[in-house]
């Protein structure tokens, strides 16, 4: 049995500990915001945070997540709230919109070190995957939502 | 455009095709739905969200519903996998309508003939088509149900019905000021006469179409709560997950299946034609037990597939045909005039990878005697038929419902194989099934963009222009495996249609034109993927083009100019992105700037692609892309799909797949490799409106880009590449901001 | 801590397993005169760091011991995949942290390699494109080996959680082709004879 903390609310879960947290949050904790891209820790898909820091959970065992503080896409605010969701929407980031949970996920831990990122801290934070090719829109959207136009 | 021509459904005597057997009805409850009652053959087809049929009608395939709560709600029938095409059909339908957009509900729709494209009687989405296939049927459908509702509420005011309008689901009278909710009138008028030539608004009545609209989808899809074919949750549910052999043509001898079920939650091994499933509570519990498992698989014919011989195939067919020759103006012998001042040139394009970011999954339930499917798919009617072959079940019992999010699609998912597999399984275990595809598995029983060899030859006149040009192209088929209908004309007439676009037309004065194509068999499945034949035929031509203004020392930009002085949309599009590209602005050394231009699914476009070459690094600057695509119904989304395509072009450039041993040597982003974000360039994208038709921009922008990339690094460092990826040529993409900052640089 | 002589007239002086630790307490970076090795005890010692400087080089440990702002990846020594950074604090950047995929242990899900604390060695520790001599200095240079003695970089080498991967990567990564008992033994060999470095 796994105790974690996920989006505020302790959870049992009954799995093998060698189980991906991603797989945990996806099917015993029903909560499909965070997805499957690639399984290698390749793509970011996965993202979420674990006592904060972002965390490519395909590559991150239950057994690991327990005791931590787990923030999922659905844990970023109650209601679309977050600076980042609201850019995200005011700049019409997504196409297909699969890898979107990921991506918000690292934009929210990248402003949370980098309230105003430059170009180059965007560059190095941001290498989620987006097969649709949304990035240009994602750099606005992250600059948008941290008030800055700084290079 | 080929592809139309090709299958271009016949289209009824009455003019408008099927439109005209609109209907209306009401709704138990109150209200009016608004449906495509289907002929006669079509009526056995059940499956579809309508309401029940009056006794002695037809049932109706909704379309449109206003209920008494005055909600609006709209089916969408097009694939939502990116490209935003569920905002902007309702759309159109709802400016027509006179809908309040911020209330109107919308449905996916399951399939069923009413949601068919109308030019090509079939329901899919792809081909960049859906705007131009589907739009004429919104404002007709949204024009009707306006000018039922304006008659309804004029009837009981007793006005006359020019006297009313109908505006945000409500219908004013304006002398009076009287007022009804469309809820309100709604169940007098799905008792009236659905009018067959309603008045269709004129542009300055418009107010959604036109317009950037926030898109419908995107909210949920920044909250976690869009739910994708992945998502997909019923009771009772399992979870599968699937190996199938490690070669292409590979079966399954036998497995044996003890390692897998005394495994936690492990409730069936399913073995497959090809491979073999584990079926259980969840998906982990389901991987494990697979690896768990040592099926023997008999490798198939071509067990010793290469890449290399591969290579040899293509090289053969190129060299001796034999040939189709769908296109000869002017009577040209199959190659140039010996006498004649010629240049030539042979271009190669890789097998790609859809890669959809949501790897193939599909979630069935079969009993029996029914089988519904919820699947992310493009290709609904296809899926609908094969299962219905497969499972030996009638028209209504098969129900092929589409997840209303698709993570990408790119044509990978018109094909049922995926949904076919899920059934079957299914139907072994007796429950619903969600079967999910690893990355392992997705990328290596993909059905590839076919690689491609080309070789061009022009005969030139003493200014270097093109007098007489000859294409011969070696290409494994496109478009069969989603439309397994072409194949009678396909072996009649030994082409690929869409394996041709690009090829066959032309936007160039060049007087003479002979195209001469090889359909190549060969064993690696191929398939529909974004930019179809449109791609690697206008790589081969945008790159030969700049070779041949190269050979006569010309600019490619001007010499492009003097070859489209007769197609004014294309010279329009190019003169726009090389004005906003500075063409001819001196660089710095190491940089380069390339051009393309071309028609590609109804619309033209035109890039110049800005380069810096640094060893092996190439740095994509910047790209301009100046699209005429006849109209643009919503710029915010237009723009989206122009600009992410050139991202998604520059993939085209980054990775390939290869075979080895009869397989596909990549299987993960480690080695199929997609670029980031700190790889992608500066984007600059205008459109122009030429006044022709309706034209697609799903799939666009994509295919101008690999010949304007070719052509930059060409003029950055006299380098000419005549394949993609860069890997071939020991080149790679750079960072595009070599970094600076301490722990970065 | 057990030092075997195997060759040398100090075994056949001290015979077998001697504690010589306290005795080089006293020594500074190079043996001074009055307790100079003998000839062949520091030619021991420089061949053993010869051994040692083939597992400083090996890709498993030049990987993140380089002198670049990224790690290193693979026995081609690429540089790492998604464009990882080192970082302000040589543990990757905001949002890219090394944490963010590699955990205190291996994932044999995803297999990515894991050990606790993964990170970058810091910059005075890259070692990549030295000459022997300038690895062998830049190796004991206590301002730079984060103040380690030959004694704690024998240690380091032994018993270091981190370092342990550079024996045991998974995958199909190739380890480190000197065994850790064997590297211990050599760091021995050569602590005991001086630190001595080439020239």
């Amino acid at each position: 049995m796994h105790e974690l903390k996920v989006n505020g609310k302790v959870q049992e879960i009954d799995a093998d500990p060698g189980t991906p947290l991603l797989w945990v949050i996806r099917e015993q904790l029903g909560l499909t915001g965070t997805k499957f891209g690639c399984g290698i820790a390749r793509c970011g898909a996965c993202t979420v945070h674990v006592d904060g820091e972002p965390v490519r959970s395909c590559s991150f065992t239950v057994a690991a997540a327990s005791g931590k503080e787990i923030t999922t896409i659905e844990g970023l605010s109650p209601d679309r709230s977050h600076p980042l969701q609201q850019a995200w929407i005011a700049e019409q980031v997504p196409q297909c919109g699969y890898c979107q949970s990921g991506m918000l996920m690292t934009a929210a831990a990248l402003l949370k070190a980098r309230p105003a990122p430059t170009d180059e801290e965007i560059d190095f934070a941001m290498t989620n995957l987006c097969r649709c090719g949304t990035y240009a829109r994602v750099r606005k959207a992250i600059k948008r939502a941290s008030g800055t136009t700084a290079t | 455009m080929l592809f139309a021509d090709a299958y271009r459904a016949p289209v009824s005597p009455e003019g408008l095709t099927r439109r005209t057997f609109l209907r209306s009805t009401a709704l138990v409850g109150g209200g009016l739905l608004l449906g495509y009652a289907p002929s006669a053959e079509d009526a056995t087809l059940a499956g579809a969200a309508g309401a029940s049929p009056a006794p002695g009608e037809f049932p109706l395939t909704a379309w449109v519903r206003v209920t008494p709560d005055n909600l609006v709600t709209l089916v969408v029938s097009q694939a939502e996998i990116g490209q935003g095409i569920s905002t902007t059909l309702p759309a159109i339908l709802a400016d027509e309508l006179g809908a309040d957009w911020e209330t109107v509900r919308l449905e996916t729709a399951p399939f069923a003939p009413a949601y068919r494209n109308p030019t090509k009687n079939w329901m899919f989405t792809g081909n960049s088509e859906s705007i131009q296939a589907f739009s004429d049927l919104m404002r007709q459908m949204g024009a009707a149900v306006r000018e039922m509702l304006v008659h309804a509420a004029a009837a009981r005011w007793g006005v006359p019905a020019e006297s009313c309008r109908a505006e945000r689901s409500q219908v004013f009278h304006s002398s009076s000021g009287r007022r009804a909710t469309f809820g309100e009138v709604a169940a007098e008028a799905s008792r009236l006469p659905v009018p067959s030539s309603p008045r269709l608004k004129s542009p300055d009545e418009l107010t959604l179409v036109g317009k950037a609209l926030p898109r419908i989808d995107i909210p949920e899809k920044v909250d976690g709560s869009a739910k994708f074919g992945i998502d997909m949750r019923l009771p009772g549910m399992l979870i599968a997950a699937v190996r199938t052999a490690p070669t292409l043509a590979g079966r399954l001898r036998g497995v044996e299946r003890a390692p897998a079920l005394g495994q936690p939650g492990v409730r069936a091994v399913v073995p497959l034609d090809n491979g073999v499933a584990v079926v259980a509570d969840t998906y982990w519990q389901a991987r494990m037990a697979l690896s768990r498992l040592e099926p023997d698989f008999d490798p198939g014919p071509d067990a010793g597939l290469s890449s290399r011989e591969l290579s040899a195939t293509y090289r053969r067919a190129l060299e001796a045909g034999p040939w189709a020759t769908p296109l000869n103006e002017g009577s040209l012998g199959p190659t140039p005039d010996p006498a004649a001042r010629t240049v030539s040139a042979e271009y190669e394009n890789p097998f790609l990878a859809h890669a959809t970011m949501e790897p193939m999954n599909c979630t069935v339930s079969v009993t029996s005697d029914h089988c519904e499917v919820w699947a992310p798919t493009q290709g609904q009617e296809l899926a609908f038929h094969t299962l219905k072959r497969v499972l030996g079940l009638r028209d209504d019992q098969v129900q092929v419902n589409r997840t209303p999010y698709i993570g990408g699609g790119f044509g990978r998912r018109l094909l049922p194989d995926f949904v076919v597999q899920a059934a079957l399984i299914s139907k072994a275990v007796g429950r619903p099934v969600k079967a999910i595809w690893a990355r392992e598995e997705d990328m290596r029983r993909d059905k590839f963009r076919p690689a491609t060899l080309v070789r061009l030859a022009a005969e030139v006149d003493g200014e270097g222009v093109p007098i007489a040009l000859f294409a011969r192209v070696v290409s494994p088929t496109i478009l069969l495996p989603v439309f397994p209908a072409l194949e009678p004309l396909m072996k009649e007439k030994g082409i690929d249609p869409s394996a041709l676009e690009g090829a066959v037309e032309s936007i160039y004065d060049i007087p003479r034109r002979r195209v001469d194509f090889h359909l190549l068999k060969i064993p690696v499945p191929t398939s529909v993927m974004r930019t179809t034949g449109y791609g690697p035929n206008i790589f081969a031509i945008e790159s030969f083009v700049d070779e041949l203004a190269q050979s006569a020392k010309a600019d490619p930009y001007e010499y492009r100019r003097r070859l489209l002085s007769k197609n004014p949309r294309a010279l329009a599009v190019l003169e726009k992105a090389v004005r906003l590209a500075d063409w001819g602005k001196p660089l710095p050394a190491g940089r380069g700037r390339g051009v393309a231009v071309a028609r590609a699914f109804g619309t033209f476009v035109a890039q110049v692609v800005e380069v810096a070459v640094d060893g092996a690094d190439v740095r994509v600057l910047r790209v301009v892309s100046v699209v005429d695509c006849g109209r643009v119904l919503d710029p915010g989304i237009a723009t989206a799909n122009i600009e992410c395509g050139v991202v998604f072009g520059l993939s085209y450039c980054k990775s390939e797949v290869t075979f080895e041993r009869g397989g596909v040597v990549q299987g993960n982003f480690d080695g199929y490799e997609l670029p980031y974000l700190a790889e992608s360039p500066e984007l600059v994208t205008e459109f122009v409106s030429g006044g022709g038709d309706l034209g697609g921009i799903g799939e666009t922008s994509p295919v101008t880009v690999a010949p304007a990339l070719a052509n930059a690094i060409s003029s950055a460092t006299g380098r000419r590449l005549r394949s993609m990826p860069l890997a071939r040529h020991g080149l790679r993409f750079g960072v595009v901001r070599p970094p600076r900052g301490k722990g970065y640089a | 801590m057990r030092l075997k002589l195997s060759t040398g007239p100090w075994a056949a002086v001290l015979g077998g397993s001697v504690l010589i630790g306290p005795l080089l307490l006293q020594i500074g970076s190079e043996p001074g005169p009055a307790l100079a090795a003998p000839a062949d005890a520091r030619d021991a010692g420089l061949r053993a760091f010869d051994q040692v400087a083939l597992v400083l080089r090996h890709p498993r440990c030049l990987n993140c011991h380089t002198t670049t702002n990224f790690p290193g990846q693979g026995d081609d020594r690429h540089p790492h995949v998604n464009l990882v950074r080192r970082g302000l604090d040589d543990r990757g950047v905001p949002g890219m942290r090394c944490a963010t995929c590699h955990q205190s242990e291996e994932n044999l899900a995803s297999g990515v390699p894991g050990r606790p604390n993964w990170r970058l060695a810091p910059l005075s520790m890259g070692w990549e494109g030295l000459s022997d001599s300038e690895l062998c200095r830049a190796f004991k240079d206590q301002r730079r080996n984060g103040g380690r003695s030959p004694e704690a970089l024998a240690e380091h080498l032994r018993s270091d959680a981190l370092v342990s991967y550079g024996w045991n990567p998974g995958g199909s990564r190739t380890p480190v082709p000197v065994p850790r008992e064997e590297v211990a033994r050599l760091m021995d060999v050569w602590v005991h004879a001086g630190a001595p470095c080439p020239r």
